[in-house]
């Protein structure tokens, strides 16, 4: 074999070494693809867990659970229309609240833990109407919020950093991540314990209405 | 160009080609999005043209590229007479990656009707390829290397 054989033979080696190392490296390192469950196959049960904050008829077969992030505009925006389907509807809809807290907004873990410390004064959606009014506010704000609702404050500031708060927040996080949730707001839509998954608010109000209709 | 630079420069398209074929064939088989600054990559990665018989066409390109690589790396070292050979199957491997670009091209504009840069940037080497390809056949059948002459 001639030097300049040997020459382009180990220079197309190195690339073929280079790639193939380079592709088994993203192999190996690619993120582990949440299991797939198909959303249409949801069961009530599988998104429902006690103590969650929660409005409207508690016996409704029409039950909405939300996964919402309280520094997403798009969240504030989707709770308006929840709020007018839950006036529509009165008596005939349930709403559950799940955290689902995006990494792209830097407060919206803080922000979930206050509404969820809120929520153990029992003032969660007030927080949640404070929060999406300003959804700016720093930390001393979110203070003034909670003095505002009149909450105690050395419990709040005591459960807004507690582990259980923190555990409550990621247990919602894994569920909405289980059904392959990876934006804000999603929704589920059951009627009875039939569900389906709503992702973004802007068809919401139309699905509930064909859900009534049915009722 | 000497016939060694010219055998050199096929050999670094083919490596070139190479490692765009082998990246398509990498995110076709994992499913990833196609990294893409054209915005058709995905739809073109997604059509049922991007598969033949099964196998994506990415991985008819890798091999492609690859054997037209083999054949400049081998090329030097083989007797005179298998050098002759060897211009043939060249002009033989290029004329069909020209041919073949050319379709993939024609099924992205008038078929899919998206552009992916990748398959651009490959029908741009196979291209190249085919054009040195006919230069070779064209040159003197034996390969001089300066250092063994």
């Amino acid at each position: 074999m001639k030097s300049e054989t040997r020459f382009l033979l180990i220079m197309l080696g190195l690339v073929l070494v280079l790639g193939a190392g380079l592709a088994a490296l993203n192999y190996y390192t690619r993120p582990p693809k949440p299991p797939e469950v198909n959303p249409t196959e949801v069961k009530l049960s599988d998104v429902l867990a006690p103590g969650r904050p929660e409005k409207g008829n508690p016996n409704a077969r029409v039950v909405i659970v939300e996964f919402s992030d309280l520094q997403c505009p798009s969240c504030r925006r989707g709770s308006e229309v929840v709020e007018q389907l839950l006036l529509k509807y009165e008596g005939k809809i349930r709403l559950v609240y799940r955290h689902f807290p995006l990494d792209i907004h830097q407060r919206a873990r803080m922000y979930a833990q206050a509404a969820e410390a809120a929520h153990r004064q029992g003032k969660f959606w007030e927080m949640q109407d404070l929060i999406f009014n300003e959804q700016e506010a720093d930390e001393k704000r979110i203070e003034e919020f909670a003095r505002s609702l009149g909450l105690n404050m050395e419990q709040f500031r005591k459960d807004m950093k507690s582990r259980e708060v923190m555990m409550t927040v990621a247990q919602d996080m894994a569920v909405g991540q289980r059904f392959g949730i990876n934006s804000t707001p999603t929704y589920f839509l059951f009627v009875g314990d039939k569900g389906q998954m709503i992702r973004g608010h802007t068809s919401l109000a139309q699905e509930v209405e064909k859900a009534m209709e049915g009722e | 160009m000497s016939s060694v630079q010219l055998n050199r420069a096929m050999f670094a398209l083919a490596v070139a080609g190479l490692v765009v074929a082998g990246l398509l064939w990498y995110w076709h088989a994992q499913n990833a999005e196609v990294p893409c600054t054209t915005a058709g990559c995905d739809k073109v990665a997604q059509h049922p043209t991007s598969r033949l018989f099964g196998v994506p066409v990415a991985a008819y390109g890798t091999l492609f590229y690859l054997s037209f690589a083999l054949l400049c790396a081998v090329r030097p070292s083989v007797s005179a007479e298998k050098q002759r050979l060897f211009a043939h199957l060249l002009l033989l491997w290029g004329s069909t990656g020209f041919v073949v670009s050319a379709y993939l091209t024609y099924l992205e504009l008038f078929v899919i009707h998206a552009i992916c840069q990748w398959c651009v940037v490959s029908a741009i080497i196979a291209t190249a390829l085919f054009a040195l390809s006919i230069l070779a056949w064209r040159q003197p059948a034996v390969l001089t290397i300066p250092s063994e002459a």
